[in-house]
């Protein structure tokens, strides 16, 4: 068993030198996340400019062609995802402008009115009504864990969150690729409808509603970190008086501030890091004999963004991503906390 | 604007030196802090709704994760999954996420399977001081 050395705090009524290692607040042993921002973000529910999705195929001329599309200049759309094919100078990821519109055909720009958006190959696919983007610049340089918590619209009321998505996973959709971290910045596509099958058991169109999410960046990143245990120990105690070490935020007076505002108190648990890393593989060993917390995200090859993913499962060994398969690079972080 | 408080380096990182990210803790930057951790068993009739509540009693809307154990699917491993789920498996569908007010934390789901069985669930939820909704 490896060595402690430096400095450990362990939670209230446990003892720091013999406690298993997920009792302990941190440990010099063992990495943190921190948070490197909080925020509340908003943006509209975006109307729908079509009608679900609609065929095109495109010319050299930079010419869409969409029978009877219904669209007006300043609309605008996205291809849909994994649809387009051919149409070089052409993505599924951008949002267009519509311009220079006739009946059955258009031009599109990347800004409103702007230059038109030069295509070097004929081509076809889907275009759908774009979302709305939110996009929040952190200029981390490199891939880090987030979480976004939908908390709520104007018209539903903000009574509650949800960890993102606002249902069981019906629009509005805020995991999978509609949440997209890149290496400077976070992008989130909020879709036309907001379902709340579980409060009112009906999909509704809330297109115009104000949306709010809270998104918290971790400062971390995926670089490995090898599984590690100090102590598997499971001598504890109990008090109910407060003692240990907290420290507050800066602006918070440490004696009389509120645990919230506090960076850390050894008063709560902690979500000590056990390991971390990427793998294009099927599975991750974590030893630590029971079923950890943990939190994934994932890439697929060529993607310059990683998502919230939610395949995965955890056992008492291993972490599981069979099924992804090899052209995804699965990022993961295994905490000591205890499921089982 | 010189830094202060305190900072504790990974092993192998200079503690003067290295990145804010190669720290353990820092005082720069706060952690989440874990308040009630717990879980449980339970079932799901074929096409019903499974809805746990928690109390946590913060006073305000706080973060939580929480995880879901589908201990006879046929098509989930008997493992824990992290929360939102929306997967239409070959016989098996599951839908569940995890929802928070100011008093309570809602885990609900729901299932509907070939053989209209009723399914069976450990979950298992981690609630945090830190707020969700700022």
């Amino acid at each position: 068993m490896a060595k402690d050395y430096g400095a450990a705090v362990s939670q209230k009524g446990y003892d720091v030198k013999t406690c298993a290692d997920r009792f302990l607040v941190y440990s010099s042993a063992f990495s943190n996340l921190k948070i490197f921002n909080v925020q509340e973000v908003s943006t509209t529910i975006p109307y729908d400019v079509g009608v679900g999705f609609q065929d095109f195929t495109v010319a050299t001329n930079d010419v869409w062609t969409s029978a009877g599309h219904g669209l007006n200049n300043g609309d605008k759309i996205r291809i849909s995802a994994e649809s387009l094919t051919g149409g070089a100078g052409l993505n599924d990821h951008d949002i267009y402008y519509v311009r220079d519109k006739t009946t059955n055909t258009f031009k599109v720009s990347l800004t409103n009115g702007g230059t038109v958006v030069n295509v070097t190959s004929a081509g076809d696919g889907y275009w759908e009504s774009a979302p709305s983007r939110i996009t929040i610049t952190h200029n981390l340089g490199y891939y880090a864990p987030f979480f976004v918590i939908h908390t709520g619209t104007s018209g539903i009321g903000r009574d509650h969150s949800y960890f993102f998505t606002d249902s069981a996973g019906y629009p509005l959709d805020l995991y999978g690729s509609n949440i997209r971290q890149y290496e400077n910045k976070l992008e989130i596509d909020i879709p036309l409808t907001l379902d709340q099958y579980f409060d009112d058991g009906e999909p509704v169109n809330r297109s115009g509603e104000t949306v709010y999410l809270t998104v918290i960046q971790f400062l971390d990143d995926f670089s490995t970190i090898s599984a590690r245990n100090i102590n598997t120990g499971t001598t504890s105690g109990s008090s109910s008086t407060d003692y240990g070490i907290r420290i507050s935020k800066a602006g918070y007076d440490v004696k009389t501030c509120t645990d919230e505002q506090c960076v850390f108190s050894s008063s709560f648990f902690n979500q000590i890091v056990h390991m971390k890393g990427s793998t294009t593989g099927d599975t991750v060993s974590h030893s630590l004999s029971y079923i950890p917390n943990f939190l994934t995200y994932t890439n697929f090859s060529g993607d310059d963004y990683i998502y919230y993913e939610v395949y995965p499962s955890v056992d008492s060994s291993i972490i599981d991503f069979t099924g992804m398969g090899a052209d995804y690079t699965k990022y993961y972080i295994i905490f000591k906390d205890k499921m089982n | 604007m010189g830094d202060y408080g305190f900072r504790i380096s990974q092993d192998g990182k200079d503690v003067k030196t290295c990145e804010d990210k190669e720290c353990v803790i820092t005082s720069k930057y706060a952690t989440l802090k874990g308040s009630i951790s717990g879980g449980g068993a339970t079932t799901c009739a074929d096409g019903g709704l499974r809805t746990i509540t928690v109390a946590h009693n913060l006073g305000y809307i706080p973060y939580v994760r929480a995880f879901l154990n589908p201990t006879d699917s046929d098509d989930f491993n008997n493992d824990y999954y992290q929360l939102p789920i929306w997967v239409d498996g070959i016989m098996d569908h599951l839908y569940a996420s995890v929802y928070v007010d100011s008093t309570n934390v809602y885990i609900e789901w729901e299932q509907w399977n070939g053989d209209a069985l009723t399914r069976n669930y450990n979950y298992k939820y981690f609630i945090f001081l830190d707020k969700a909704k700022v």
